[in-house]
């Protein structure tokens, strides 16, 4: 019995780890992408630590909430940040392996992030804001269509590495290498279109805007303030960096450690930050470049993604 | 290479429950307010007062899923903008919206049609007569019977 | 046949009837029994269009009230004004507006401020004063003392019209909003997110400026026009000026009203560039944002370099210009503009090539060509739904009469149709602004402002107009005994225009609604004032 405690103990610890790395990370792809997208309109954009000054002044700020709010609207940030931060244990960062990855694979982490999204949506409901209805309204919309097309993408890699569990794709993945094979290529495009759509970006939602009537997510946290609304952008941006670590896992795994060396540690640490990095240019160039779509043309754009997933399917069979 | 706990795949779900009570424990701790107390507003209605007629319904909820899957769902629309001077001056507007019962119509009402005729087929042995279901008993326990000494 | 014969006889009057106050100004009184089938004539025998409708107090000098309307007849050059006298004991007076709506809010807020009701009238609710003021206080009759604090009422307010149906509900958007941006209710009924019915509450920032017009005296007016709207200053103070001096019979010097013409399409400019920036801002088209924003900041910098303020303010003065702008000045005005030129092509190239932008503007909030009519929609609003009519064209003021341009007119009625007309009238304020440097008179001393007369004639009025960015700023003013102001009334586009937006709205989904109503950018402050 004490051998299983102990390597489960020390699977948690990893995992603890593991999460606290990816908390602490994640503000700074949120500022980097928002400085860069700055730049590209001439702009100076905030300076890179302003994710942390946010979540800093968010947590000291007061907390305001709804005389119509229940229980349900309390949980909501505090589920779907616990989300979130579980998610990132099923998910290879540094080394090849996740340090829960044993406890499920592409299914758990997909689950894991849609209670997330549930509790906030219901959450969003509970006000009784317009706006909190709309959000959620559209939110659930763009989940149903975004979350078959999401997983279709993952089976199209889990079937050629011939397993669904996140640590042994990216070790097929490392194996392989970077093979720009045709069936990665369209893979990982039908898989990037619908990470926008799962971290709100545009041309799908418009993290930047002030207009209530158009929103999305943020039309969800509306009547969220202080350490709450803290804890809601705090998890969209672990999200945001898991799914970019996702793609990096997939498709770019050159670099990836394969033992808990210091060195190689270190070295991994400079490949994964320099994939994110990539990854989040290219966000910003689609960000820059593009209109938000029409609300209901959303779903026309998911189609693609699912047709680049079938046909990478279709090539790797062929 | 192989995952750290490799030997241990079987507690790593419960593991995993640990991971989801954590965060939401770092979530409560990090939110946590010893002094302050929460302050208590209306609902933001843009500087208005919201009222019943202005939470979402719903049909409007579901409306986008609608949207998207009209293939299936085949909604239709009618609004209907009542006005008696010109068409500048609407009092009322009434609006009336229909989907096609898709699943209902295709899927649920044949099974429920089929169940329902196997049923009343059935009723003919279930008529209520109580020397009827005497010979019942009486014919299984012979079948009973009869199978245990052909299988002994 | 000369024009007062002309329009008598449309209007089936005597032509003593009719009489030419001045250049381009007819004026006639009629009984206020006479006004629906007046409105019939001057509509379909003149192709009249009403460009403002309004009351004033004359109790003190005549006994009555009078209701008045301001008709441009594009067709005769010449605006042409209706008086009809009210008899305070009767205060009441036929309404037009169940045949013509444009005729609507106008006799809803004479209603409001003069306790005038119009008979007949299809919707009597409140427009210009909210459901907390007081019945029975009419701010703009002369016996209501500018200071006077009235009580709140406190109540149940403003029934919206209802819509009924399963699932559905009404968002409500404002009065304060997430933007930086002026207050308005917006309420939406819908069931799900295509509109079904938009009614819209406005007045959230009236100031009483007609009012406080009362109070001042004429000469520094012009302050007080060029705030009515931020970003419509030239426009207003042009108008104010124009009635005065037309008022004072004074005519400002050529120089003075080249250089008045160049403030207007620069103003034009500034505008019409920061609102394709504004539409591409909420369709969240970043990188054509921040390029439209840039645009109109090197304008804001120009004016401010050239006139002393970003936005023209206190430039324009009664007679003239405050000030001339030197000869390096226009140098430096002419090469900026060829600059911004290339640069606003550019502009409009990356918006039509990108397929994202265009897909979100096409067939977006569509007004009709029959519902502009109807509703009488003016400026580039009317222009974008394929009414051609434009004052810098059809009633000239200050020096277009010897401009060549063209009126852009666009057929589509939807957010694309509002952002060609901008970007094609962009082109001829470019080439107008040339025209007027090309023939700039030269600078002389006192060649930018005419001596105003100490005092303006009493009881008298005049009409001010000014083609501006949205579309025609008219000031009606009118002198008491002693030459001082007894009555301003502005019109500001907006106040013509934000009905339009009920019916381009239906139909669109609730996400497109910013888009459609940045498309019209109406001005709040200039409809409430």
């Amino acid at each position: 019995m004490t051998p299983v405690l102990s390597d489960a103990l020390r699977a948690f610890g990893l995992a603890a780890l593991q999460a606290v790395f990816l908390l602490a990370m994640a503000p700074l792809l949120k500022t980097l992408i928002k400085m860069m997208k700055a730049r590209l309109q001439n702009r100076q954009g905030p300076p890179l630590l302003q994710g942390y000054y946010d979540l800093a002044k968010l947590l000291r700020k007061e907390t305001v909430r709804s005389e119509t709010a229940s229980w349900v609207f309390v949980a909501g940030p505090r589920v779907y940040f616990a989300a979130a931060v579980s998610a990132t244990t099923l998910v290879p960062v540094l080394i090849s392996a996740a340090p829960l990855e044993a406890a499920g694979g592409v299914l758990l982490l997909v689950g894991t992030l849609a209670l997330g999204r549930f509790a906030l949506a219901t959450a969003a409901l509970d006000t009784g804001s317009p706006f909190g209805g709309m959000g959620s309204s559209r939110d659930m919309t763009i989940a149903a269509l975004a979350e078959p097309a999401l997983m279709l993408g993952l089976f199209t890699s889990g079937l050629a590495a011939g397993t669904l569990n996140l640590g042994a794709l990216a070790r097929s993945a490392l194996q392989h290498g970077v093979t720009f094979h045709p069936s990665d290529v369209l893979a990982f495009a039908g898989l990037f279109i619908i990470v926008l759509a799962e971290t709100g970006r545009v041309p799908v939602d418009n993290p930047a805007t002030h207009l209530e009537l158009t929103m999305i997510h943020e039309a969800m946290l509306l009547e969220y303030s202080g350490p709450d609304l803290a804890l809601v952008e705090w998890a969209s941006a672990v999200k945001e960096l898991l799914y970019l670590t996702l793609l990096v896992d997939l498709f770019m795994p050159v670099g990836m450690a394969t033992s808990a060396e210091p060195v190689a540690l270190l070295m991994a640490l400079v490949a994964w930050a320099g994939k994110v990095f990539v990854l989040a240019i290219a966000v910003t160039i689609t960000e820059s470049m593009n209109a938000k779509l029409r609300l209901f043309r959303v779903p026309e754009l998911v189609s693609i993604s699912l047709g680049l997933a079938f046909l990478a399917l279709t090539i790797r069979f062929l | 290479m192989t995952s750290p706990v490799a030997s241990f795949d079987h507690v790593a779900p419960a593991v995993f429950g640990l991971a989801l009570l954590g965060g939401l424990a770092a979530a409560i701790l990090l939110s946590a307010r010893t002094r302050r107390v929460i302050r208590r507003e209306p609902t933001w209605g843009c500087g208005g007062i919201l009222s019943a007629r202005t939470e979402y319904t719903s049909s409007a909820f579901s409306k986008p899923l609608m949207m998207v899957f009209r293939a299936v769902y085949r909604p239709t629309r009618q609004v209907e903008a009542l006005a008696q001077v010109s068409p500048y001056f609407t009092q009322e507007v009434r609006y009336r919206a229909e989907m096609e019962p898709t699943f209902e119509r295709y899927g649920y009402r044949p099974l429920l049609r089929a169940v329902l005729g196997v049923a009343s087929g059935m009723k003919v042995l279930q008529a209520g007569s109580l020397h009827a279901y005497l010979g019942y008993v009486l014919a299984m326990a012979v079948c009973l019977m009869l199978l245990v000494w052909w299988r002994g | 046949m000369s024009v007062v014969s002309t329009v008598a006889t449309a209007l089936g009057v005597a032509e003593e009837v009719v009489r030419e106050v001045r250049a381009g100004e007819l004026a006639l009184e009629v009984e206020r029994s006479n006004l629906p089938a007046l409105a019939d004539r001057v509509f379909l025998g003149l192709e009249g269009r009403l460009l403002s409708l309004f009351a004033s107090d004359e109790r003190q000098a005549t006994g009555r009230f009078v209701v008045r309307q301001v008709w441009s007849l594009p067709g005769h050059r010449t605006f042409l004004h209706v008086a009809a006298p009210i008899d305070p004991a009767l205060p009441s007076f036929p309404s037009i507006s169940a045949k013509y709506p444009v005729a609507n809010w106008f006799e809803r807020e004479v209603m409001d401020l003069f306790g005038l009701v119009p008979e007949g009238h299809p919707n009597l609710a409140r427009v210009a004063l909210h459901d907390d003021w007081p019945e029975g206080a009419w701010p703009l009759r002369k016996d209501f003392p500018a200071d006077r604090i009235v009580p709140r009422v406190q109540g149940d307010f403003h029934p919206f019209r209802p819509v009924t149906g399963e699932g559905v509900f009404q968002v409500p958007v404002g009065p304060v909003h997430a933007g930086i941006i002026e207050p308005g209710h917006f309420r939406f009924g819908v069931a799900g997110e295509p509109i079904l019915y938009l009614q819209l509450r406005l007045f959230y920032v009236h100031k009483g400026t007609e009012k406080r017009f009362e109070r001042l005296p004429w000469r520094h007016g012009v302050f007080l026009a060029e705030s009515i709207s931020g970003d419509t200053s030239v426009g207003h103070a042009l108008a104010y000026a124009h009635a005065i001096e037309r008022l004072a019979n004074v005519e400002p010097p050529p120089r003075a009203r080249a250089l008045r013409v160049v403030l207007l399409e620069l103003e034009r400019l500034y505008n019409h560039t920061a609102d394709i920036g504004g539409v591409a801002t909420d369709v969240a088209f970043s990188v054509a944002a921040s390029r439209a924003q840039t645009l109109r900041e090197g304008l804001l910098r120009l004016q401010d370099d050239l006139f002393g303020s970003r936005l023209m303010r206190s430039v324009v003065a009664l007679g003239g210009l405050r000030r001339d702008v030197s000869p390096e000045g226009l140098i430096k005005l002419r090469k900026h503009l060829e600059h911004f030129g290339k640069e606003f092509d550019d502009l409009i190239r990356l918006l039509n090539d990108a397929g994202s932008f265009g897909d979100r503007v096409d067939g977006t909030g569509i007004l009709t060509q029959q519902a502009a009519r109807d509703l009488g929609i003016v400026g580039m609003a009317a222009r974008a739904s394929g009414l051609d009519m434009d004052l810098r064209r059809d009633h000239p003021h200050d020096a277009y009469e010897g401009l060549r341009f063209e009126v852009p007119v666009e057929q589509g009625g939807d957010v694309r149709a509002r952002l060609t007309v901008r970007a094609r009238e962009v082109a001829q304020s470019l080439s107008i602004v040339r025209q007027v440097l090309d023939a700039m008179p030269p600078l002389s001393s006192a060649s930018f402002r005419h001596p105003m007369p100490t005092r303006l004639p009493p009881r008298a009025s005049a009409l001010g107009w000014a083609e501006a960015w949205r579309g025609p700023c008219t000031h009606w003013i009118a002198t008491d005994e002693r030459g001082e102001i007894a009555r301003v009334k502005i019109t500001d586009p907006s106040f013509l225009n934000w009905p339009g937006i009920v019916q381009a709205v239906p139909g669109n989904i609730i996400p497109d609604f910013p888009v459609i109503n940045k498309s019209f950018n109406f001005s709040y402050s200039g409809n409430d004032r």
